[in-house]
């Protein structure tokens, strides 16, 4: 026995003890919070007849700097909310971080260039949002062209 | 000139592990075991990743391997400086090595091989197989295999030759800060605000009320964001990552050559002329006494050696250091742990689980820094008889030390339970300072009892040939026996404040302070009768 094994059963009764006291002694959490009535991706460069997000990001995911944010807001602020996101390909990758109300997407190397759809949803309603990240310049983007979603 | 060198290093690698093959039969049935165990790591790394990948979404690609890359080099390269501060610079064996006829310049390789050879090893039984587990998962090409082939031999290389180079600026700093007990302390307490104010930072990012669940997404988000992200800060290994994977290979390939090239330059312009310069001399004629001591008569025996126990420690900060080095740690984890405790809408028996688990792990972090009055009487060495001797009382140094050793260790406690009501004021204080007379009272019956085990059984004579506390079996018993405390306090606290939270806290001090008095008096009855029976 020494000392690091010592502080590695500190982070270890620390992790339980958190587990313990918020499964034997928290509150319950209150059922009265309102379910989402909707969720929005705020940020993007154009929007066809059909009301689908399209986000230009040729300058912006380079082989340096391949993770894209997309922020979203959850309506109401006080909802009962399981986000969810998910993206059309495989090798990008999607996470959210709820707190921040924040989507994380990952592209690995190969698929930089390719058009990826991030849908947004709350698991509880099925309330989504789309927004499709293309690289492209916004001007050279025909919005109402089926072949890009 | 390569005869030498072999020589040069084997001499170094066989004090460092098994060499001669004294039955064939053997060698091979272990070498076979090995590549067993290659096997199955390799299988278990398959596994791991497959849970990385399937069960915490955590997307196991390029960026991920860079960060693994990157955090097993880093650890190496901090592995290699350390070890090669000492082994390079400051070696006892550098005098032998030196005498040998065999150049200088073969000297200073040898130490650099012997330190390859080590890394080559590690990354064997730990990179390889994960680069291959990996390349098993995602079906990769042979291409891959083969750049790992290279790697296995060029990955050592870095972490040495960087150490090789990081190694003197940091050990001048060393010897700087070894002089200087204040300025190593201001640091510290810098350190310790920075570290302070960087958990505070992450910890407001927590909204509350926590939600476990929530909180936990949130880790494994940010962890999934921050290993895909740090291929942009891994520099050269972000370069050895991507032609693994095949992308621009000739050109990663050029600047993986042209860094190795850059640093066998450095290595040998800077790290090699120092090594001779070093490595000839010796801080043994460095020190000059600027004070003159003189003798003073003093009346109080127990005062004498109290005194001597206080400057010895501000002699030896660092060694203070070490042994006190848990309860630096012990403000963080409170506070962090605390934080989230607060955070969570607790119900009063939840408050009453935060209390005895804060009980449980103070105590656990606290009593396992009392390994300096488990080796109290061991450190005194081949001096001790010589104490002995003296035509005085000498148990009293017994009592000079763990006074010492609770004052001290009461002091640091006392000054983080006061950061813990400061930093956490939503705490209630009356609860944070029946916790300290808790914490206080069973550490120091654990210092009495620490002190006890090395007076039965002290370890002078090991302590005199080797100067080291390495695997004292004193320090491995105070550390086990103060586990055993934290859990049966922390599990009485836990019962007790269930039960009747008032009393509860009345009950858990009382038997806490009966704790300690029953400590007092086994070891002042053991210290009277076995003192003067200890022996070299």
């Amino acid at each position: 026995m020494n000392k690091k094994i010592i502080v590695l059963l500190v982070f270890i009764l620390s992790a339980l003890s958190i587990m313990a006291i918020s499964v034997w002694g928290s509150l319950p959490e209150s059922n009265d919070r309102p379910s989402v009535v909707s969720i929005t991706i705020p940020d993007f460069d154009l929007k066809n007849s059909d009301g689908d997000k399209i986000k230009s990001v040729v300058d912006t995911i380079t082989e340096d700097d391949y993770i894209y944010e997309i922020a979203f807001t959850v309506g109401p602020i006080n909802a009962d909310s399981k986000i969810k996101a998910s993206t059309n390909q495989s090798g990008v990758t999607a996470r959210v971080d709820d707190m921040k109300s924040v989507v994380y997407v990952i592209f690995e190397i190969d698929k930089i260039g390719t058009t990826v759809t991030v849908t947004i949803w709350d698991k509880n309603t099925q309330i989504k949002d789309e927004i499709t990240l293309m690289f492209l310049p916004p001007s050279e983007i025909i919005i109402d062209d089926p072949d890009i979603f | 000139m390569f005869r030498r060198l072999f020589i040069l290093t084997m001499i170094q690698l066989s004090s460092k592990m098994k060499l001669k093959i004294t039955n064939q039969k053997k060698f091979i049935a272990n070498l076979a075991l090995r590549l067993l165990g290659l096997i199955v790591i390799t299988v278990v790394m398959i596994f791991m990743l497959y849970f990385f990948n399937n069960v915490l979404y955590i997307p196991v690609n390029v960026y991920f391997i860079i960060f693994v890359l990157f955090v097993t080099q880093l650890t190496s390269i901090i592995a290699c400086t350390t070890g090669l501060m000492v082994d390079l610079y400051a070696s006892k064996d550098n005098a032998i090595l030196l005498s040998f006829p065999a150049k200088h310049d073969e000297v200073f390789t040898s130490k650099l091989l012997v330190f390859y050879i080590n890394e080559f090893l590690k990354n064997l039984s730990f990179l390889v197989p994960l680069l291959i587990a990996f390349g098993v998962i995602s079906n990769l090409p042979l291409t891959f295999y083969l750049n790992i082939l290279t790697m296995i031999f060029i990955l050592p290389l870095l972490p040495v030759l960087l150490a090789a180079i990081i190694s003197i600026p940091i050990m001048y700093i060393r010897q700087f800060l070894q002089t200087r007990n204040v300025v190593t302390l201001v640091l510290l307490i810098i350190f310790g605000v920075f570290v302070f104010l960087g958990l505070t930072g992450l910890l407001d990012e927590i909204p509350t009320p926590i939600r476990i669940v929530a909180l936990y997404n949130k880790f494994v988000t940010s962890l999934t964001v921050f290993m895909q992200s740090s291929a942009k800060y891994a520099l050269i290994y972000a370069n050895i990552g991507r032609l693994l994977f095949g992308i621009n290979v000739l050109s990663n390939y050029g600047i993986v050559f042209g860094v190795l090239f850059v640093l066998i330059a450095l290595v040998v312009l800077i790290s090699r002329p120092l090594f001779f310069n070093l490595a000839s001399h010796t801080s043994e004629y460095a020190v000059t006494k600027k004070h003159k001591g003189t003798n003073k008569v003093s009346k109080n025996l127990f005062w004498t050696f109290f005194k001597k126990e206080f400057t010895i420690s501000i002699r030896s900060s660092n060694e203070m250091l070490s042994n006190y080095v848990l309860l630096i740690l012990f403000p963080f984890v409170v506070y962090v742990l605390n934080y989230i405790y607060i955070g969570i809408d607790r119900s009063t028996f939840g408050t009453k689980l935060v209390i005895a688990f804060d009980i449980m792990i103070s105590l656990l972090l606290v009593t396992a820094s009392n390994t300096a009055s488990a080796t109290a009487i061991s450190v005194e060495g081949a001096e001790f008889v010589l104490l002995k001797t003296a035509p005085s009382d000498t148990k009293k140094m017994a009592w000079a030390k763990v006074a010492f050793n609770m004052i001290a260790s009461t002091f640091i406690i006392l000054l983080i339970f006061v950061l813990f009501q400061l930093s956490l004021p939503q705490f209630s204080p009356t609860d944070i300072w029946l916790m300290f007379a808790v914490v206080v009272f069973v550490n120091s019956g654990h210092i009495l009892w620490s002190f006890q085990i090395d007076l039965l059984n002290p370890k002078l004579s090991d302590y005199a040939a080797t100067a080291s506390l390495t695997n004292n079996e004193n320090v491995s018993k105070s550390i086990v026996i103060g586990l055993v405390l934290s859990i049966i306090f922390g599990g009485i606290s836990a019962f007790l404040l269930i039960e009747n939270y008032a009393t509860g806290w009345l009950r858990i001090i009382l038997l806490a302070f009966a704790f300690l008095v029953i400590r007092f008096y086994l070891f002042s009855n053991f210290l009277k009768v076995y003192f003067r029976e200890i022996e070299f």
